[in-house]
Formats: C-alpha cells, sequence, structure tokens
C-alpha cells in the first residue's frame, strides 16, 4: 500500500494526518453539535420556563431547527465595520474556538479515550483558557465601537480576575491524588458514588466544587456574571458587530466552553466516567430523552413518507407537519424502558468504552442544563459586586478549602 | 428656596471623558429614547436624554380636528395605559361644556382605568427585571397583560388604543359573563403578586443591584414635578384618587401604598418598584369593589352634538399609571378646541434623569431608567 | 375690597402685595386666574416668587407652563399648585408676539427648566437666564415654531420632502361638522 503513495510522504506525515483526521471528526462530529444541540435544548428550557413552547416547529419537535440557523448563518452577508481593523476583527473568533475546542485533548472520556494524556492536564487546561481572553479583547478592539470596547474589557477584567480562584479550587483535587493527570484522577475516584472526590473532605471540597462552578460561569460569560454580553445594556457585547458565520462562531465557542467547564467539573469532581449506580440513573435519563427523540423521529416517518410521495416538497413537509402531542402513558414507558436498559447495563457489568462516555457526556450535560437553568432565573451582577465577588468571598473562601482540605488529609 | 443653575462639570474636565451615545435604537431604553453620555470608564459623569423621536405634533393636531375627533388621538399620547389619558380628556371638555356623567359611567370608566393601571405597571415590573438580567419575570408579566388585553377586547374592540370613553360617558357597556372572565382574571393574578416575592423581591443579586440607587427626597420631586408612583416611592401619599377625588373614587375603600425604604434608602429603586407592586394588588381589590357595586343606568350623559363653547379654559387631571396625565384646553367658540397642552408624569421625570444619575455605572444608568417606568410617546407627545 | 371681604378672601394676601393682578374666576373652569398687567417689564417672577415662598400658599408644584398664540399676543399660563394648602391657581401673562421673551424662572421650579424649553422650541420664546435653552422636542436644525397659528413647515427637510399632497385640503369647520366628509380622501 505504501508504495504506490509518492515517496515525499513519509509515515510520520501520514500518522499526523490520520491523527487531524481523527481530531477533525471529533471535533465536527462530537463538539460542535453538542453545541448546537444545547442551542436548541436552551431554548426549549427556557421556554419551559416561561411558560410558552419555544421552537417546536421545524422538524419533529423542532429539532431541525440548528439544521436551518446553521444554514442561514452560512448565506449572510460578510460585513466587517468601516475603520475596523480587518484581520484582527476575522481572527478574533478563531482564538476563542481554538482556546475552547483544544482544551477538549487531554479531557478523558473514557478508560483509553483521550486525545492526550498530558501529564499536567490541569496547567494545560488552565492556560488554554486564557486564550479566550485574547479573543475577546481582539473581538471588542477591533470592532471601532465603544459599546463593544466596553463589553470586552469588562469580560476581560472578570475572566482573568476568575482564574483565581478557579485555579485555587482546580488545586483541592489535585491535593488529594497528587497528580495533576486527568486519568488518574478518574481512575482514584472508583467504585461508587463515595469515591468522589466532592464528598472526600467533608464539607471543604463540597464547597470547593461549588466555587469552581460559581467561577466557571464567570469564565463563560454566563448569568448572573454576563455583564460583557448584556442584552439590555450593550446589546450584544463584544460581539455585537459580529454577523453570519463568525456571530456563530463566537456562538458555538461559547457553548463548547460552556461544556467544557463542566467537563472539567465532572472529571475533578464528580467521578469522571466512573460506573456506578447514581451514573447509570443519569445513562437512564439521557437515554429516554434519546428514545423518545427517536420514537419521534420514526413514528413520524410514515406521515413523511406519504407526504413526500403525494408530491410535497421536503421543506414543506418538515415545516407544516404538526408536532405529535404523545400521552402520558407513552412518555412513562419510555421513561421505563430507558431505565430497565440502564439496570440490567449495570447489572452486566458492561464496561465498555461507550458507556463510560455516555456517562461522562450525560453528568457533563447536567451541569451544562444546570447552568441554562441558572441564566433563565437569575438577574445580573454589576461590574463592580463582581469583582467584589471574587475577591473579597470566592479567593478567601478557596485559601480556606485548600487548608481544610489538607487538613482533612492529615487527620484521616 | 433657590436652586442653582448647574454648569456641568465635563466642561471643566476637558476631554478625559469618553462620549457614548446610547442611541434611539437600544434594547433597553423605554421607547425611542436617546442618551448622550459622558462616563470616565464605567462611572457616568453626565447623562443628557434627548427626547423628540417620538413628537408627533398631538397638540397642534387637536386645533386641527374637533373635540370629541381628538378622542382616540389621547390613546396614542400613553398608549401603555391609554383609558386614563381617555379619561383625563374627556373630564376636561366634560368641564368645558358643564356635562354630568351619569353614576354607571363613572364606574366603568373607573374600571377601566384600574385594569389599564395594572396593565401598565406589568410592562414596568417586567421591564425592570428584563434590564437588569432577569428575562423570565417580563415573560410572567406579559402573559398577565395578555389577559388584561382579551379584557380589554371583549370590553372596547381593542386591545391596545382603546378610544373607550366619549365625551359624556363611556363608548360600550359591560358585554355577557364579562365579571367571571374578571374573576377568573384576578385569582390567577393574585397568584402572580405572591411569586414575585420569592422571583425578585426576596433575591439578593436583584437587591444588591437595585437598593440605594437613584434616591432622590420628597422636596427634590416636588420641585422637579415628579408625580404618581415615582413621587410616592420617597414616602410621600399622595395620590389624585385620594386627594381630589374624581369618578366616584371616594365611594371605594382602598389604600395609597408608599415607599418605606425596608430595603436600602427611601426613594431609591426598590421603593419604586415595591410601590408599583403593591398599587397593582390595590388596583386589584378596587376592581372587584367596583363590581360588587356597579349601579344600573345610562351609560352616556347628555353632550351636544357639536361643542362650541366661547373664551373658556378647562384643566382636568387624572392618576395614571404615570402619575398626574393633565389635559389643559382652551376654547374659543370653534368646534374645535384653540389650544390644548399636555402634561405628564414622564416628561417631569425625565427632566430629574441627569440630576439622579451622577456617578453611577454604566448598569445603573439603565436601572434607573427603568425603575423610573419612562414611556416616550408621553414624553414627546 | 372691604374690611369683611379681605378677611374672607384667600388670596388677601397675595392681592395686598400685588393689586395690579386681576383675579379672573370664570375664564378657567374651576380655578382662579391671575392676570398680570400687560406691559413688558412687569416682573412676572415677582409674583412666582411670592406664591412660592409666603406661608400661605407655598405653591411648591409647578404643574405645567403653557403658551396661547392669540393672534396679537402671546399668553404665558403657569399652573401652580400646593401640596400642604391644596390651593391651586392659574398666573397668565400676555407677551408680544415679535421677539418674545420672559425672565426664566427654572431657579423657583427647576421643573421649569425642560417646560421651559419646550415653549422655546414650539413657540420661539426666549427664557432670560435659563440655563439650558435649546430645542428638546424638534431636532436641533428644525426652522420655525411649530405651535404658533402662522407657522408654515418648510417643503424640505435636509432634502426630505414634508408635505403629503393629499392632505394640504382640510375642510373649514365654519358648519356643523355632521355634514362634512371625512377628513383623509382615499
Amino acid at each position: 500500500m505504501l508504495q504506490i503513495l509518492p515517496s515525499v510522504l513519509t509515515s510520520d506525515m501520514i500518522h499526523g494526518m490520520l491523527l487531524f483526521g481523527k481530531i477533525s471528526l471529533f471535533f465536527g462530529l462530537f463538539i460542535t453539535p453538542i453545541a448546537g444541540f444545547s442551542v436548541y435544548i436552551e431554548r426549549r428550557l427556557s421556554a419551559k420556563m416561561q411558560s410558552r413552547i419555544g421552537c417546536h416547529r421545524l422538524g419533529p419537535e423542532g429539532i431541525l431547527q440548528l439544521v436551518a440557523d446553521g444554514i442561514k448563518m452560512l448565506c449572510k452577508e460578510d460585513l466587517y465595520p468601516r475603520g475596523s481593523d480587518v484581520v484582527l476583527f476575522k481572527f478574533a473568533p478563531y482564538l476563542v474556538m481554538i482556546g475552547a475546542f483544544t482544551s477538549f485533548a487531554c479531557i478523558p472520556f473514557g478508560d483509553h479515550v483521550v486525545m492526550a494524556n498530558i501529564d499536567v492536564g490541569i496547567v494545560y487546561l488552565l492556560g488554554l483558557s486564557s486564550l479566550v481572553v485574547v479573543g475577546i479583547m481582539l473581538a471588542g478592539w477591533s470592532s471601532n465601537n465603544k459599546w463593544s470596547l466596553l463589553g470586552s474589557l469588562r469580560s476581560a477584567a472578570q475572566i482573568i480576575s476568575y482564574e483565581i480562584p478557579l485555579g485555587l479550587t482546580l488545586l483541592v483535587p489535585v491535593i488529594i491524588t497528587g497528580s495533576m493527570n486527568l486519568q488518574a484522577i478518574n481512575h482514584f475516584q472508583s467504585g461508587g458514588v463515595s469515591k468522589w472526590l466532592v464528598f472526600y473532605a467533608g464539607p471543604f471540597t463540597i464547597i470547593a466544587f461549588v466555587i469552581y462552578f460559581i467561577s466557571a460561569l464567570a469564565e463563560v460569560n454566563r448569568t448572573p456574571f454576563d455583564l460583557p454580553e448584556a442584552e439590555s445594556e450593550l446589546v450584544s457585547g463584544f460581539h455585537t458587530e459580529y454577523s453570519g458565520m463568525r456571530w456563530g462562531l463566537f456562538f458555538v465557542g461559547e457553548y463548547a466552553n460552556m461544556f467544557l467547564v463542566s467537563c472539567i467539573a465532572v472529571t475533578l469532581f464528580l467521578g469522571g466516567y466512573q460506573r456506578s449506580m447514581v451514573n447509570i440513573a443519569f445513562v437512564g435519563l439521557t437515554c429516554f430523552f434519546i428514545i423518545f427523540l427517536l420514537l419521534q423521529i420514526f413514528l413520524f416517518l410514515p406521515t413523511y413518507v406519504s407526504e413526500l410521495w403525494k408530491g410535497q416538497s421536503l421543506l414543506d413537509v418538515l415545516m407544516k407537519t404538526p408536532p405529535q402531542k404523545r400521552s402520558n402513558a407513552f412518555k412513562v414507558m419510555c421513561l421505563g424502558g430507558a431505565f430497565v436498559l440502564a439496570s440490567l447495563m449495570y447489572r452486566y457489568h458492561l464496561d465498555y468504552h461507550w458507556i463510560q462516555v455516555f456517562v461522562f457526556v450525560s453528568k457533563a450535560y447536567f451541569l451544562v442544563l444546570v447552568m441554562m437553568w441558572l441564566r433563565w432565573s437569575l438577574p445580573r451582577y454589576r461590574m463592580d459586586q463582581l469583582m467584589d465577588l471574587c475577591w473579597k468571598k470566592c479567593i478567601p473562601i478557596s485559601f480556606v478549602c485548600i487548608c481544610g482540605t489538607l487538613i482533612w488529609m492529615v487527620v484521616q | 428656596m433657590q436652586y442653582e443653575t448647574q454648569m456641568y462639570e465635563t466642561q471643566q474636565m476637558g476631554d478625559q471623558l469618553m462620549e457614548l451615545n446610547m442611541g434611539p435604537q437600544h434594547p433597553s431604553t423605554h421607547g425611542v429614547l436617546r442618551f448622550v453620555i459622558h462616563t470616565d470608564g464605567e462611572l457616568i459623569k453626565r447623562v443628557e436624554p434627548d427626547v423628540g423621536y417620538l413628537h408627533r405634533s398631538i397638540e397642534k393636531i387637536g386645533e386641527q380636528v374637533t373635540f370629541q375627533g381628538f378622542l382616540p388621538y389621547t390613546d396614542r399620547v400613553d398608549y401603555v395605559s391609554a383609558m386614563t389619558a381617555n379619561h383625563a380628556y374627556a373630564r376636561a371638555v366634560e368641564k368645558l361644556i358643564d356635562c354630568s356623567v351619569p353614576k354607571r359611567a363613572q364606574y366603568l370608566r373607573m374600571l377601566a382605568d384600574e385594569l389599564c393601571r395594572i396593565a401598565s405597571h406589568l410592562i414596568a415590573i417586567g421591564t425592570y427585571p428584563m434590564d437588569i438580567g432577569a428575562v423570565t419575570p417580563f415573560v410572567h408579566a406579559l402573559r398577565e397583560r395578555e389577559k388584561i388585553n382579551d379584557l380589554m377586547e371583549a370590553l372596547c374592540g381593542a386591545r391596545l388604543t382603546y378610544h373607550y370613553m366619549r365625551i359624556g360617558g363611556v363608548g360600550f357597556d359591560l358585554p355577557k359573563a364579562f365579571e367571571t372572565q374578571v374573576h377568573a382574571f384576578l385569582k390567577s393574578f393574585y397568584v402572580f403578586l405572591d411569586e414575585l416575592r420569592p422571583m425578585l423581591q426576596d433575591n439578593t443579586i436583584f437587591l444588591k443591584r437595585v437598593c440605594h440607587l437613584g434616591a432622590f427626597s420628597k422636596e427634590d420631586a416636588i420641585a422637579y414635578g415628579i408625580v404618581g408612583p415615582n413621587l410616592r416611592a420617597t414616602g410621600f401619599d399622595h395620590d389624585l384618587r385620594k386627594n381630589a377625588p374624581y369618578a366616584c373614587y371616594e365611594e371605594l375603600d382602598f389604600k395609597i401604598p408608599v415607599g418605606m425604604g425596608e430595603q436600602g434608602t427611601l426613594g431609591d429603586c426598590y421603593d419604586r418598584f415595591d410601590v408599583r407592586v403593591k398599587e397593582m394588588r390595590q388596583s386589584a381589590y378596587l376592581i372587584e369593589q367596583i363590581l360588587g357595586q356597579m349601579p344600573e343606568g345610562d351609560i352616556l350623559g347628555k353632550a351636544p352634538k357639536t361643542i362650541r363653547v366661547k373664551d373658556k379654559w378647562a384643566y382636568a387631571s387624572v392618576e395614571s399609571a404615570r402619575g398626574e396625565l393633565g389635559f389643559f384646553v382652551v376654547a374659543n367658540g370653534q368646534p374645535n378646541a384653540y389650544r390644548i397642552k399636555i402634561r405628564s408624569g414622564s416628561f417631569a421625570a425625565m427632566s430629574m434623569l441627569p440630576v439622579i444619575a451622577k456617578d453611577v455605572f454604566l448598569a445603573d444608568l439603565v436601572a434607573i431608567i427603568a425603575s423610573l417606568d419612562l414611556v416616550a410617546p408621553e414624553i414627546d407627545r | 375690597m372691604s374690611d369683611l371681604a379681605r378677611e374672607n378672601n384667600e388670596w388677601f394676601f397675595l392681592l395686598e402685595r400685588f393689586p395690579e393682578l386681576i383675579l379672573n374666576e370664570k375664564t378657567c373652569v374651576d380655578m382662579p386666574l391671575f392676570i398680570c398687567p400687560e406691559d413688558q417689564d412687569y416682573n412676572v417672577l415677582e409674583v412666582l416668587t411670592f406664591f412660592k415662598e409666603h406661608d400661605a400658599y407655598h405653591m411648591d408644584y409647578l404643574k405645567f407652563l403653557s403658551i396661547t398664540d392669540w393672534s396679537d399676543v402671546l399668553e404665558v399660563v403657569y399652573h401652580l399648585f400646593s401640596y400642604r394648602t391644596q390651593k391651586r391657581c392659574l398666573v397668565s401673562k400676555r407677551i408680544s408676539r415679535e421677539g418674545p421673551r420672559l425672565h426664566s424662572c427654572s431657579h423657583i421650579w427647576p421643573a421649569a427648566n425642560w417646560h421651559e424649553r419646550e415653549m422655546f422650541d414650539l413657540f420661539g420664546v426666549v427664557f432670560d437666564g435659563h440655563p439650558d435653552l435649546k430645542r428638546i422636542l424638534l431636532p436641533d436644525d428644525w426652522q420655525g415654531h411649530p405651535l404658533r397659528k402662522d407657522y408654515t413647515q418648510n417643503q424640505t427637510y435636509n432634502g426630505v420632502s414634508t408635505s403629503r399632497t393629499y392632505l394640504t385640503q382640510l375642510p373649514s369647520f365654519s358648519e356643523d361638522i355632521s355634514t362634512k366628509t371625512p377628513l383623509t380622501k382615499g
């Protein structure tokens, strides 16, 4: 096989290209759809909290809306404001995406399902999250717009400040496990829920987890810390002047970042991909949603096919078929079936990699849902109150957590 | 007491300040308002409101159309609570021609006013948390306002600009089963009011954003001409419905909620918010009483087809959701008015804004604007 | 006025201090109107300050400041109200239509600030001593003062036409309005 290739290519280069292909597939088929799906889930979840329905028209339960939005963004005119620094303007979204996406390289999704098992994984993560700040500042500066500039400066100040409690609370698992390698931290937490690091040192690790979560919210610019993109003051803050796919990149980058910090939280505090009863319950719930959605599509298919057979166009069929209301009995049966499946997997020790990945993603996604829940219930902090919260409250408490964990470890 | 005419400090500070334009199109300016802001980083040193984007020369139009024909224009003066504007103008013209309004019409007018007050306050307390960041209460408030819109549609056929009042009475009588619908609405409305307390008024973040912000004293408010809930939040219990009762308000029993400074300073944004929530509850009680005491009778008094009054002026005002909304009408013997002057509460509140919003953050400016419940059509007419 | 009338009259202190004011209770429906004399140099500010500061009146609330354009004069009307004594009154002063000037009362009531700006904008009355007299409702480069009776609009504003041809004919109000056709055509 290698003989037919030109002599310029070496096996190293092929190896590199295969790796590049694997990584692109990972990002394209895994992370980006999760980010896109998060958008859809956010719209439905916020609608549920506000007594309305949300997007439910296009496709079964509205799931094809993200495809439509993606196509729309690609078709838009590529605008950049007059007087803006075009090179920086075009480069800024890429920096944000790079910062978010490359951090996924070191996160273990399963026993051997990790792209790069870096020994200092935590340092790598902290370093790359700072790249996001540079991207945001470039976006705000190059927009030639005072409001964007304000938004990006606010965001920079916020992210840089909250990296300190983030790093400090990330130290707590490092202290307990004695290693910065994320796989090692995962292996430390095997053997049931009581072995999760969040329950290791009594109240100190629980508080550390909460402080980590708050700092993560601030890192991602989510409410209650979304002053940089405060809709009621700055229109959209640093991404006001972006339109079309460039804005889409910021958007996807933000949701990927949300997923990233949830993944880190799960890895370090909530047991990673380790299989246990509680985790399998999460899997069951996720299975329920997937089964429900698949059944909707499956039960829709006869209607779709018959409509297409009659000669309607695909777009019409997708948009005009009314949503089917499924009865409560149907939903309960799906839920029951999902849980039966999940408990069978636990009973028969199905430890294949995919179940670990599933456990991990469902736990991380639960944290993403909590972030969305917070966004739609809480008002936002003002800039000085945000800073006050960070420097006067989060940092001292994280120091206390570290010392408390150390003392706990010595005493036990 | 003399008030100093102020020279703004910016002219002394030179060009160290950043000039920002919170333009006429902005997600949080209530209507089409523009502010030119001079900031020192995030601290605001000077705000200059620029109004007039919604100026439709309604006062000039009043000189072209007849007295009765001007009534639909009064809806547009304050389209968020249009019934009160109708009511004020109708009262002014009735004073001119000395026309008496039958009792049932008075009660219907009060009913319409109170429903409108609730609707307007719903928008005020819905958009206020939205400007602060919590989007969900806005949707809940609008859900309740939708029910009021449906009631109004049953009553007079329109959902926003009602043209319900006529010179001498009201235009339409209560439809069938209106009272059951109103009671059903009130039942869910009390639930909504009770939900507001844990959602917003006990929420730490909301309190941090809102307390001690934009406070002014009662004397300042009176001097600047502030009326309505903004004035009552400073602790001064003046309400036209109690102090200068019109339209049978003296037969009803209600309290005037007044700001008490329980969280933060007296007269700050929290008090304005709180006063509006309490006023909604009082309006709900009023509606129940009105429906219980509604007398029978005509809904329209005797008013001439063409109103010709020579050399007379009249001023009448009602307590609208934003305070005293008054119409000053000058008649000169023609079927149309010679001069109509409209006095609204938002105009005075807007003029006070540069004084309140000094040395606050940009995010606070948005909160202050929203707490004053400014609607642009009232300011610009 | 006789002594008995003086004691019963609630406006006694005012009319004693300013006997040249004419009290008119017929023009405005249930509100007293005080008409200032018509010479140009009459200082209305003194009257207004007296209203504000005298204990019997304490008119701390200026409700509005309106101007009516009679064809030969402009009549300025101040509506005052007192929260403490619940008294209210109108004060009126006629000024000439050519080059109308008046003293600003924004140092007495800050509420007058924006009302005076509005009157300058719509009628062209210049208020001496006003801190910031410029147009408020209309754009800064608008020409003319619209609420005057003799106002004609410019044909264009910054190059954009200001008229809609089918509305230039308005019906006259000399006959009964009920027999007329509706205002707009088509």
